[in-house]
């Protein structure tokens, strides 16, 4: 069974700004903005959570097909692994 | 993106997304041209009021918190402060003198505050030119000390500067002991009057010619970052705007808030009036209903009007601020009397 979680990188900040989220990556200095459903995300993730976990999130938050979700997850999920703001265990 | 989207989104909508706490005006050194109003007197705000403030501006979604003072981290809570909010996921900036930034307190800054960015204050490139500002002796010493053990353990630090009459002989010497210390130099300006109106601070403002040479070795510099292809920040944005946007001089009134060590929340730490009292009313309550806001804004614009067809220009400093510009007129002190006229 796949235990591995996701979570946000501990120095990595972000807030809500309008329909939209911010994220600064304290180490680099970066900062990257993210839409609603990315900032969605974000938000879950400051908690440890697997995969299937937030797929399973989005499908009841948005109106959207789970094989849909995963697509747009592992996509976005990429997106953030490349700007190392997330980290991978379990 | 940030810039050219979100920033501006911020303005045009007023939302809360930087405050600054200066959480006391008292200091372990006294310089010269310090602009705080010493003898500005209130209640001080609690570590449960500034529980409550940070609560409530994470809710706003507020982003960014500077933690001043005065010397921030001689308040009683500062490291209480600085871990709540580091629990409630603000992007901390401390703005020290650098006096206190022993090897002890460098790692209780980072396991507990945590701050994106450490500010410290250069007046000189020699201690007999910082020492004389600081009117604190082996103060220069100490603070060059102390941003090696500040870098050593990890933490990012800037070291800003305002060029006066007394080191304007050492800009390129600062820039040299800054780059020895591996640590960016910012120039910010001009000497200002203090905020109760005392002006006495301007007799060190530099001549006019220093901001010219100021201006020219920091463009010379980013231009040589470009050039070897450093990154000179993350902030860097392509995304072209849609349309022109409102010009101000600055964001004062739609962005942040400064909160002194009694609760007062003003538009900016020098623009003295108060928009209300956190012992007396929430920040969001404040900050929706308070028109000093709007009022602080339209000064702003119209001060960007003011210069819509030359560069701005205040004591020789290439900017315009309105709260020197209104402190510089506000007489010598808290009687108010225009002693000028």
């Amino acid at each position: 069974m796949n235990t591995e979680t996701i979570s946000l990188l501990p120095r990595v900040r972000h807030r809500a700004v309008g329909e939209d989220g911010v994220m600064v990556h304290l180490d680099s200095g970066r900062v990257i903005v993210v839409n609603e459903v990315g900032h969605y995300i974000v938000q879950l993730l400051d908690q440890p959570m697997s995969r299937k976990a937030l797929a399973a999130s989005l499908v009841a938050e948005f109106d959207v097909s789970a094989e849909q979700a995963e697509a747009d997850l592992d996509l976005f999920l990429g997106e953030l692994g490349n700007e190392q703001l997330v980290e991978h265990s379990g | 993106m940030y810039k050219n989207k979100i920033l501006r989104r911020v303005r045009e909508q007023r939302l809360l997304h930087d405050a600054t706490l200066e959480l006391t005006y008292r200091c372990n050194l006294d310089c010269f041209y310090c602009y705080n109003d010493l003898e500005k007197a209130g209640k001080p705000l609690s570590l449960d009021q500034y529980e409550t403030l940070l609560t409530d501006l994470a809710h706003m979604q507020t982003l960014f918190l500077m933690l001043t003072g005065g010397e921030p981290m001689i308040h009683p809570h500062f490291f209480e402060i600085g871990a709540i909010a580091r629990k409630l996921g603000f992007v901390v900036r401390v703005r020290t003198n650098g006096h206190s930034l022993s090897p002890r307190i460098c790692e209780r800054l980072i396991n507990e505050v945590d701050p994106y960015i450490v500010e410290v204050s250069l007046h000189g490139a020699t201690a007999e030119t910082h020492d004389r500002q600081t009117r604190v002796v082996g103060s220069f010493e100490r603070l060059v000390k102390n941003i090696r053990t500040a870098t050593e353990f990890g933490l990012r630090l800037e070291v800003v500067t305002t060029p006066t009459a007394w080191n304007e002989h050492q800009i390129e010497a600062m820039f040299a002991l800054c780059d020895e210390l591996g640590v960016p130099l910012r120039f910010q300006g001009p000497v200002a009057p203090r905020d109760n109106g005392d002006t006495s601070p301007l007799t060190i403002q530099p001549r006019e010619e220093t901001w010219d040479k100021v201006t020219a070795l920091v463009t010379a510099r980013r231009q040589a970052e470009l050039d070897s292809g450093e990154v000179v920040n993350g902030l860097g944005d392509t995304t072209p705007e849609v349309e022109p946007e409102e010009a101000a001089m600055c964001s004062v009134g739609v962005a942040g808030v400064d909160i002194d060590p009694f609760g007062n929340v003003q538009a900016c730490m020098h623009l003295q009036e108060s928009a209300g009292n956190l012992h007396e009313q929430s920040i969001e309550e404040i900050w929706n209903h308070s028109s000093l806001f709007q009022r602080a804004r339209s000064r702003a614009v119209d001060a960007a009007l003011q210069f819509a067809d030359t560069p701005p220009m205040q004591f020789g400093a290439p900017l315009f601020c309105i709260a020197v510009e209104e402190n510089a007129n506000k007489g010598c002190g808290p009687c108010g009397a225009s002693c000028k006229d």
